[in-house]
Order: structure tokens, then sequence, then C-alpha cells
């Protein structure tokens, strides 16, 4: 087991390097990296002191030192609009995104679960098809275009939920917290069905695959109830592949849905990162790419470590 | 006696009835006939549909030629948009954006997924591990907000558009290529070339030969993530330009004219949604026609 985590822990290292060089790279090898200071009312000196002041001038391996060292401090630097630290934009920001996309995520696990299992025990039924075919609607409807259904479903034509940000303007503080789940309803439940759509798949092929295994007629034969076959023996090695389907959610859960929220002006890190990109706001660009990217690269981790205690097998190839 | 019947055999089985059974086997699921169906009146309408409105009916996409949200009517089926332009020949107009770029990035994606692929799972060792934990690293990126970092540093346009997003959304093909080669490598055909003198170069052709079914449904699939993304792109406004239509942009115009009427912003969704769903279900079937073991 020691030996495996050693393995996988030391495997971020690279993983790390490369995400810091690709962050890099996307934002000083793009041929606009000048765009932010071509003001026409700039002439060649200001453009000059403003590239030192922001260390444009100095060589690309200088810069990128410099930002690598500033970020192992956490610090990433300040955004070019307002002047406030980065790291403080994207924390102020994240506690809305983890709620929407929490609670996403939620939603699809208890959704995609009893869906899978049913869908796998009668397969080729009505209902499997039925299942099926939501699945693939689920996978093949655009985001932003279910928000924009819901926003003309339950915002024109039947207004009964808030479709805007996350609180109501001047609200008492009293009536806060149900506030914001009514906010929260409609695009929580979008992100949940369509995270639902891709999971029930993955639980229903994986749930028909543990179905046929030997042990599974060995407890038939034992004459076990189809019940406890079904929970105790054939869900329980079904759900296994279903966390490394998590772990790839999680760029999501961090990352935000930038869509959704984008419809929705919910005020989380996908519309931070959104306007950061519109106003070519580089420093918020760069530290949210590697903000999310290291939270992935860690989730991912932990979710191959949980594997790992979780499937005995796993360690010895290892 | 035995030679000359599998000779006779052999020659009885010419690859247009392997072709033949396969096409049989992709008919009998009528899904995927209907998504092919779809798929076909879609290019169709595409390519001749507005040419055909504009000389018949006089509806074109770019003049404007109706009033100002001007409601469904007898000369303008669908109504118009926000500035008095057709909405049925920009919906027509914009699939064919929509295709072209799904088109052209499944292209770009099974090309760089090969390469990587192939190289990874052909060679193994350490230049599959640097593939792959380059491969692992890009997957664990965000991938759309880097679409749109992209889209926005290197300026909106259609080229940029594919470009980008091919370049970040090869990683599935990638790793499923590089599965299949190493198993595939290890095989009897491949030792069976090797001893007769064939280079790594001739093999790796052996081998593709055995994942054209993998390869085939990854860039069908890839047709509908372009598809997707592009219009996700358009609809904030970093994808496909005005004046050019494309269903994402016109969506995120109808946004804001809901109120007046809210089926503006319908019909664009509707042909995402419909085009994406048909190519997954092409997809499916050609799936099951090339290799029914793949079919869970």
């Amino acid at each position: 087991m020691n030996r495996f985590l050693v393995r996988r822990v030391i495997q971020i290292v690279p993983q790390l390097a490369i995400l810091l060089v690709l962050s890099f790279a996307l934002v000083h090898l793009t041929p606009g990296e000048t765009g932010v200071l071509d003001l026409e009312s700039a002439d060649a000196q200001n453009i000059a002191a403003l590239r030192e002041m922001l260390g444009l001038d100095r060589p690309l391996h200088e810069q990128f030192a410099d930002w690598a060292v500033r970020l192992v401090r956490l610090d990433f630097g300040v955004s070019f609009i307002d002047g406030q630290p980065v790291m403080d934009k994207i924390l102020e920001r994240l506690p809305p995104t983890l709620l929407l996309t929490g609670t996403a995520l939620a939603l699809s696990i208890m959704l995609a679960i009893p869906l899978g299992l049913i869908s796998a025990l009668r397969r080729n039924t009505p209902i499997d098809y039925g299942l099926t075919l939501f699945a693939f609607i689920g996978i093949s409807v655009p985001a932003f275009w279910a928000a924009i259904l819901a926003i003309i479903t339950f915002g024109v034509l039947i207004p009964v939920l808030p479709i805007q940000g996350m609180r109501t303007v001047g609200a008492p503080v009293a009536s806060d917290v149900l506030d914001v789940a009514k906010h929260l309803i409609l695009p929580a439940g979008i992100l949940g069905l369509e995270g639902t759509a891709a999971l029930t798949r993955y639980v229903r092929s994986s749930m028909i695959e543990s179905l046929v295994e030997d042990y599974i007629r060995t407890a038939r034969s034992k004459g076990l109830r189809e019940r406890v076959i079904v929970v105790r023996h054939a869900m329980k090695n079904a759900l296994l592949p279903a966390v490394t389907i998590l772990g790839l959610r999680l760029p999501m859960l961090v990352g935000g849905a930038v869509l959704i929220e984008a419809v929705f002006a919910w005020p989380g890190i996908g519309r931070l990162g959104l306007e950061a990109v519109l106003r070519r706001d580089y420093p918020v660009v760069m530290g949210l790419v590697v903000f999310t990217g290291v939270l992935t690269i860690l989730g991912n981790l932990l979710a191959d470590v949980a594997y790992g205690f979780l499937d005995p097998r796993i360690k010895q190839e290892a | 006696m035995t030679a000359t019947t599998a000779a006779r055999i052999g020659s009885a089985v010419p690859r247009t009835s392997d072709l033949r059974r396969r096409w049989e086997r992709f008919l009998s699921n009528r899904l995927s006939v209907a998504g092919l169906g779809f798929l076909v009146l879609l290019v169709a309408t595409a390519l001749v549909g507005p040419g055909l409105l504009e000389r018949a009916f006089g509806l074109e996409p770019y003049g404007l030629t109706c009033d100002i949200l001007e409601p469904p009517g007898p000369r303008h089926p669908l109504g118009c948009d926000e500035l008095g332009r057709d909405v049925l020949a920009r919906l027509l107009i914009g699939g064919r954006i929509s295709l072209f770029v799904g088109i052209l990035v499944a292209f770009l994606v099974t090309v760089l997924g090969l390469v990587f692929g192939a190289i990874a799972g052909f060679f193994g060792g350490s230049v599959d591990n640097l593939l792959m934990r380059f491969t692992d690293t890009m997957l664990a990126m965000p991938t759309f907000f880097i679409v749109l970092a992209a889209a926005a540093l290197l300026g909106p346009s259609l080229l940029n558009t594919v470009i980008i997003i091919g370049a970040t959304h090869w990683m599935g093909t990638a790793r499923l290529i590089r599965s299949e080669f190493l198993s595939l490598r290890e095989r009897e055909f491949v030792t069976a070339a090797r001893a007769s003198g064939a280079g790594n170069l001739r093999i790796i052709g052996h081998i593709l030969r055995n994942v054209t079914a993998t390869l085939t449904v990854a860039a069908t699939l890839a047709v509908a993530s372009g598809v997707l993304t592009e219009s996700a792109l358009s609809f904030l406004g970093l994808g496909t330009q005005p004046p050019d239509a494309s269903w994402g942009y016109m969506l995120s115009s109808a946004q804001n004219y809901i109120w007046v009427n809210p089926l503006l912003g319908v019909y664009p969704g509707l042909l995402v949604m419909l085009t994406v769903l048909a190519v997954n279900f092409v997809g499916e079937g050609i799936r099951d026609a090339l290799d029914p073991r793949l079919t869970r």
C-alpha cells in the first residue's frame, strides 16, 4: 500500500510542472499578449513604463521563474483591472461555486445510482430504453440552452422561481437561507440533471458487468435472496469505477460551470473567469487555471488513493 | 480438397459482403438510422437550403427583410430577430457553420489522438509514461475555461475556434487508441509481421487497420463535442462573430428578447440538441456495426 501511495504522490510532481508551464504558455506565448497595452492614447514611453512595472520587459524564463516562486507562496499576483489580490478574488467566489456544483453533484449521485441500477436490472425493457433515451438527451442538450428554457418556463411563462443571481436584492437577512435555496433550484437542478445523464450510463454498464461475474453466480447458487445479491454483492463492486468518474467531474466542481453561472448570473468562479477572460485580466486568468488545475490534480490523487483502499487488487499491481 | 475449399470460401467472401453485413447491422438500429437521416437532411439543407430560400422566397440570412422581432407569419415562417432578419434563413446558415466546425474539430481530434495514442501505446515504457502524464495533466485542466481564455487571447475566428476546441479535446481519443495499441501489439499478427522483417512503421500500419472501429466511433463522437463546444463558445461571444449566424450566437441574442418572443430562444438550441443527439446515435450505430464486442 505504501509503495502504491508513494508512487502515486510522486506522479503529481511532473503533473504540477506541466500545469504551470501550460498555463504560463497559454497567456505569454499567444500573439494577443500585448493586447492589454495597445491603448491608443498611450505613447511609447508610457507603454515602456507600464511594461517595466508589470515585468513584461524581462525575458520569459525569468518571468516564469518569478511567477512560479510566488505561486509556491500562494501569491497569485494582483488583478490588472482593480488591483485586488487574485487569491482574494478567487476565495470570495469559491463558496457560491461550491454550493452550486456541490448541490448539483449530490443531486446527480442520488439520481444516477438508482436509475443506473434499474436500467441494468431491467435491461432491454421499456424502462431501460426510456432511461437510455433520457441519458442520450441529457448529454446532447447544451446546458446553457436548458438554462434558457428553464428561464422561459419558470421565469416568463409561469414566474414562480428567481432566475438571476444568488440572493434577492434588499431581502431581509432573516430569510437568507430560504432565499438562496430558491435561487439555487434552477441552476443546480440543470447542472445536476446534466451530470445524472452521463453518470447513469456508467453505473448501468459497470452494474451489468458486475452482474455476470462468478461471485454473483456463487451467491445465486448459495440461494441468497436477489436483493442481497444485488445490493451487497453486485452494487458494491459496480460502484467502484464510479469513484473514478467522480474524480473526472472534479474540474467542474471547483472550476465552476461557466455557462450556467453566466446565464443565471451566479456569482461564482466560472463567472469570475468569464469576466477576466473578456477583460483580458491575465493574472486572474492564470490564477484560475492554476488554482482549479491544482485542485483537480489533488482530487484525482484522492480518488485514486480511495480506489486503492476500496479495491485491494490495485495495491498488488503497483 | 481443403485447400481449394478454403480458397473458394476465401474468394466467395469478398470485402463488399462484409461491408453489406455491417451496413445491415447498422440499419437494424432504428435510432441510428433516424440519426443518420436527420444528419443527411441537415447537411442537404445547410448546403442548398439558404440559396433555395433566397431564390424562391426572398428570405436571406443577412439582409434586413422584415420588422424588428416580427412575429411568425406567412412571409417569415419563424419570424424575425432583433435586427429584422429572417430567423429560418439564419438557422440554416447557422447549421452550415456548426457542421463545418464539428467536422473539422473531429478531424483534428482524431489526428492528435491517433498520433499521441499510437506512439504511446506502440513504444510503451518511458515514451508511454511521458505522453500519458502529459495527457492526464491536460485532462486535469479546466478545459472549457482554457478554451475561453485561448479564444479571447487568439481572437475569435472560425479557424481559431476549430484549433482551440481540437487542441483541448483529443485526450480521450488518445487514451482509447493507446489502450488498443497496448493490447494489439502483443498479438500474433504483430509477431508474425516482425518475424517476416517488417519495420515499426509497417507494423503500426497493420495495427492501425485493427483500430478503425474505435477510431471511427471516437471521430463521430468528436463531431458532437465540436458542435456543442462551438455553440457554447459562440453563445459567450467568443466563437463565431457577427454578422455570421451560428446557433450559439443566435441563442445569446435571443436571451434578451425571450420576454417578447420566447420561441427565439428555442429553435437554435433545439437544432443543436437534435444534431448532437443524431451524431451520438450514429456513433452508437457505427460502434455496433463495426465491432459488436464493444456493445454493452
